[in-house]
Parts: C-alpha cells; structure tokens; sequence
C-alpha cells in the first residue's frame, strides 16, 4: 500500500549569512503527526518557512501535499493552515474582522467549527487584538488556522509563552483535529512534552542538520541509561552508541541510543554490574543529544 | 463517548504501558467485559489525546498477551478467551514489583518486605 | 479553486486603514473650503503660493501614510507572517499592496489637481499658458509619489522608505524648479495660449515613463525574491 505523504523533502539546502540547511530529508506521512526537536537557531523555522514556499531552498525538491514548493505554493497554502511563533494579526482590528477575511478566501471556512473554537478557547468576537494577552492571541491565531479545516497544519512553537492551562487548551485542539485520518500535523516546540505527547514521528535537528528521524516510540525505545558499579574500576567498552557517560566513584551512568539487549550484554562481558536499565524522556534525549552533536561539532573544529 | 484516561506525568513508565494499564483495569473490573468493542486506535488517541502511534503500540502489546483481538477491517475488541484471574494476577505482580523496587531503594530486605505485607493478607 | 484573492487583500487594508483615508480626505476637504473663503481677502500671489502647499499637504500625508502603514509595519508588525501564510506569492502580494496605494493616492491626486486648475485657471491668477508648467507638477509629484511606493515596497523598511520620501521630496522639487527655468518652458507660462512644445512634451513624457517604469520594476523585483519572510 502506498500512503500519500504530506510532506516529502529531499538533500533540502539552504544558506543564510550566519547559518545553513545541509541535505534535509523529510517525510511526514498523511494522518501522523511530526515533531521538530532541536535549540534555538537549529533552523525549525527554516524549514518550516521552506515547507511553507516564504523562503526558496538553494539546491534539493519539495512537495507538500503534492504540489511542489514553492511554485504551486497557492494551491498547497489552500490546504494549509501555518500558525507561527511570530505572527501578529492587525492590533486595531476584532476577532470577528480576521474571521471574515479568512472566511472570504477559504471556501473551506466551517463558521460552526469556529464558533466552538471561539467558546472553547474563551475568545469574544468582538474583541480588539490590541486588548488580548499573549495566549489569547495565540488563540485566535489558531482559530483561524483550524476553522480553514485544513489538510495539514504546519505550527512553528505554537505552545511557547503559553500557561500550562492553555497550552492544554492548544494541544487538545491539534489533537481534535486528527479525528480526520487525512489531515496531518507538523510542529516545532521548545517543549519536549507536548511533542512526546502528541507526535507520531520525531525529527530531531541540531545546526542545520537532520540528527535522527524516526517515530517516537522506536525513538524513545531506542535511548536508555544504564546504571552501572564499576568495582574494579574496569575500562568501559567502546561503543559506538555511547552518547554519555557520567562517573562518580564506583557508580557509573552510561547513556546510549540504537539500544538492543545485547548492549547491556557488553557491559556484564567487560566485567562491571548492570544494576538498572532506565527509559529516557524526551527531554533527556533532548539535552544527551545536544550535548553529545555539541563535542562533535567542537571536536571537528579542533582536529 | 469519554473515557476519562488519566495519565501521570510523575509515572516514569512510557506512555504506552500507562495506556495498557488504563484498558486492563477497565477490563479487570468488568467495565469492559469479553466481546466489548474498544474504541478505534485513532478515536482513542483524539480523546485522550495522545499519538495515534503510542495507542497503536498499546493495543499491539494487548493483542500480543491475548487481552484483546484485533481484525484488520472490523477494530479490536476484548478477548472472550480472557483469564481474569491472570489479569488479575498480573496486575497484582506490577504493584509487586514496584513494591520491590521502592523497598530495595530504601535498603529494606526481602524478608523485613515479607513481614510488612503480612499486615495486608 | 484558482481564483485569486488579490481583491479580498485590497479590501483588508482599505478596511483597516479607511478610517485614517477618511481623515485626510477631510482634510483636503477643509483646505479647499478655508481657500474659497479668503480667495480675494488676500494677494492672488500669497494665495496661489499658500493655496498649493495647502492642498498638496493632505494628499502627499495620506500617500505616504497609507504606503508606510500598509507595506513597511506590515512587515514591522510580523502581520505579514499571517498574509503570506494565505494562499497567494510575493507577486499578489505585491500587486495587492500597488492597488490599494496608487488608487487612493490616485483619487486624492486628481480631485487636488482638478481643484488647483479650477483655482489657477478659472479664477484667472495666471494666464493659460501655464497649464503645461502646473501639468508637469502634478505628474511629477505622482512620479516622485512612484519612486517612494516602490522603495517602501520593496525595501519593507522604515529607514530607507524615510530616506527615500526626503530625497524623493527633493528630488522633485529641484526638477520643478530647474524644469520652470528652461527656456521653452519659462518663455509660455505667462503666455495667453496653451504651448505643448517638444521640450514640454518631452518632460511630461519622461515623468510618466518614470512612474510606469518603477511600477514595472517592482513587479519584477519582488518576482525575484527568493526568501520573503
């Protein structure tokens, strides 16, 4: 069976003044959610915009929703709803303005669906953005998004800046919108809860580079700590799925990914105690990560 | 429908045994009985609001211990077949083993345990 | 499903802005009543000198108000993340923000140059000769007009959309008076008939191929543009 793909990336390059796309590949199946890990300035928005048709890559192709990008960018953006960290609406404007606009250039517009959203997310159609706080006007934003019905919803850090009330609030509705097994989501966060909650896939970036993409819970599976006693103070084997080690005396915590039960195997072999096996949140993986593509990178720049 | 799962952040096993647990204690004390029709993986997964993918996985390892049946086509229901005893059984040995774990970080032995559940039986 | 959406964002920005539109028109409005009512009160030089910069006032504020409120804090205001999130390129982009400017400038820049030929000519403060001089003015304030829209445009920045309305203002005001020392023009302006001499047509034609050509050319720049956000 062929499952239509939502999105479809391929070696995506794109240089900046400062920083630079090298050989993205990315693919999000229809009806799954992806989401985008890595620290600021990793290029999630870039891609995001890229994806979008904003920003036009230097080398490599791209479809969305089957129109390639950014060329057939109307057609694609009819089926698209985009909610950026940074998008404003007009501050002197109501609710109610933005939503006629959006109504008048998306036959796709469900009025009942937005007005469940407006009640939902405790927005008044009559309210000016300029009065809204930050998480209200992240509201709105998103309701205009959603009430388009789109068949792919492309959110770059939807949730940052919000209380854990309203970041709810936000989720739930992303997560409203799966109901229909065609549409499918891409999102960035800060957040590593909210894309272990939520996320099919994980694409994990780090300086302009895809590290790891794959679906969470093979990626999650995939990463565990191993707490070791190293009574003979025994050399560690030299894997290479070691991301982090941690000594303290005797005790010894070692990180891996692409972790498999022989792994553990290696350590009893090389003479030192498994005492415990532990799962790693996201947001662990997240740091490891990081820190392990950080000495990579130093080191690379050192030799 | 609502199914009122309730998730803890604090709970350090993934997210798709929390799922399991949830469905096997629905099942364990005759809310779900044999035959009941589950929900399908991605009505589940809106409701709770957690990824198609981890509530896939969850009825994945249901289907693999026999706690549920899956068709291709027709959804997945609660096995017939099912033991409630051993449901009952494995529950039991789940908050055994937490016992077990909190009791060994707490240097508390295997028999000092043993007195302490005494109280209980 | 191919239609385009050009009109619905032209709507969008006279609906934000038609309150602030509204002011200036009155504006032109009230300067055109204080003028009918101290024509005669006054020297007919002082008031042709205080009558024009009167009428222009309101009409260069609002040009260049709506083009730095609809194109430079559209950016400014990251509004322009949610507009290009629609479905539409840099090019609706571009010609929605160039027909919503250059009508509005364009109704106000006739209904001022109708009103200042009625002033000039109908009430006689000069001869008929110097409809082809107050031609060239007015074309000409449209062509400096031109030059600042494109650069708000295409630039988005409020510095150099600054920088571009001081020089632009300049700019024309120098040709004016250079243009109003050329012989051929100089010689006809106090004349009692209408000279459209080769120097004059020359001029005329040379300003409405600046406002054609920097029109043009922003249409293909912003075509060009590969990153817009």
């Amino acid at each position: 069976m062929n499952i239509p793909m939502a999105v479809e990336c391929k070696a995506i390059n794109k240089r900046h003044s400062h920083f630079q796309l090298q050989d993205v590949d990315l693919s999000i199946e229809q009806g799954t959610v992806m989401g985008l890990v890595g620290p600021n300035g990793a290029g999630k928005s870039t891609i995001l915009r890229i994806i979008m048709g904003l920003q036009k890559p230097d080398s490599g192709s791209l479809k969305v929703l089957g129109h390639s990008m950014p060329d057939d960018q109307i057609a694609a953006k009819r089926r698209i709803g985009f909610v950026a960290e940074d998008m404003r609406l007009y501050e002197s404007e109501t609710i109610g303005f933005h939503m006629d606009f959006i109504k008048s250039i998306f036959d796709t517009w469900d009025q009942d669906y937005a007005a469940t959203l407006l009640r939902r997310f405790d927005l008044i159609k009559d309210q000016k953005i300029k009065g809204l706080s930050h998480g209200q006007r992240v509201k709105a934003t998103l309701m205009l998004a959603l009430a388009r019905r789109p068949q792919l919803l492309v959110f770059d850090e939807p949730t940052t800046g919000l209380d854990p009330a309203v970041r709810k609030e936000v989720l739930d509705e992303m997560m409203n919108s799966l109901q229909d097994e065609t549409r499918s989501i891409l999102f960035s966060s800060h957040n590593t809860l909210d894309i272990e909650q939520i996320s099919d896939y994980i694409t994990f970036i780090y300086d302009g580079r895809i590290i790891e993409s794959k679906d969470k819970e093979s990626f999650l599976d995939s990463w565990r700590r191993l707490r070791l006693v190293n009574i003979d103070n025994k050399p560690l084997p030299d894997l290479p799925n070691i991301k982090q080690i941690q000594q303290s005396g005797r005790l010894c915590a070692v990180t891996v990914n692409d972790y498999d039960d022989s792994t553990a195997d290696q350590f009893t072999k090389a003479g030192l105690t498994v005492e415990n096996i532990e799962h790693l949140t996201l947001e662990e993986i997240f740091i490891c990560n990081v820190q392990y593509a950080k000495e990579l990178k130093n080191s690379r720049i050192n030799s | 429908m609502n199914f009122n799962f309730t998730f803890s952040q604090a709970d350090k096993r993934p997210m798709y045994q929390q799922i399991m647990e949830q469905i096997i204690q629905r099942i364990a004390v005759g809310d779900w009985p044999p035959n009941t029709s589950l929900p399908s993986i991605r009505q589940l997964a809106t409701e709770i609001k957690v990824s198609v993918i981890t509530v896939k996985r969850a009825y994945l390892e249901l289907e693999r211990e026999g706690v549920i049946v899956t068709q291709q086509g027709k959804g997945s229901w609660v096995s017939d077949t099912i033991d409630m005893n051993e449901l009952r059984h494995e529950e039991l040995e789940q908050h055994l083993e937490q016992a077990g774990k909190l009791a060994k970080s707490m240097a508390i032995s295997a028999d000092e345990l043993l007195n302490m559940l005494k109280k209980y039986t | 499903m191919t239609h385009s959406i050009i009109p619905q964002l032209v709507k969008k920005d006279f609906l934000i802005w038609r309150k602030m539109i509204a002011v200036f028109c009155l504006m032109s409005l009230l300067a055109i009543a204080g003028l009918s009512l101290v024509y005669g009160h006054i020297p007919h030089f002082v008031f042709m000198n205080v009558g024009f910069t009167i009428l222009i006032i309101p009409v260069a504020a609002c040009g260049v108000a709506l083009l730095i409120q609809t194109n430079v804090f559209e950016k400014e205001k990251s509004t322009q993340v949610f507009i290009m999130s629609l479905p539409i390129t840099v090019r609706e982009f571009t010609l929605a923000k160039l027909l919503v400017n250059l009508p509005i400038f364009g109704a106000l820049w006739v209904g001022t140059a109708g009103v200042a030929f009625y002033f000039t000519f109908g009430l006689g403060l000069l001869p008929i000769g110097a409809v082809p001089f107050i031609t060239m003015i007015f074309v000409g304030i449209f062509a400096g007009y031109s030059c600042i829209l494109c650069v708000s445009l295409i630039s988005q920045s409020l510095g150099k959309t600054i920088f571009a309305i001081m020089f632009f203002e300049a700019a024309t005001s120098a040709s004016l008076w250079i243009i109003a020392y050329l012989d051929p023009i100089r010689n006809y302006i106090y004349g009692p008939s209408i000279v459209w001499n080769s120097t004059a047509l020359t001029i005329v034609g040379f300003q409405v191929l600046i406002i054609v050509s920097v029109i043009a050319a922003t249409i293909l720049i912003q075509n060009k543009k590969r990153d817009f956000i």
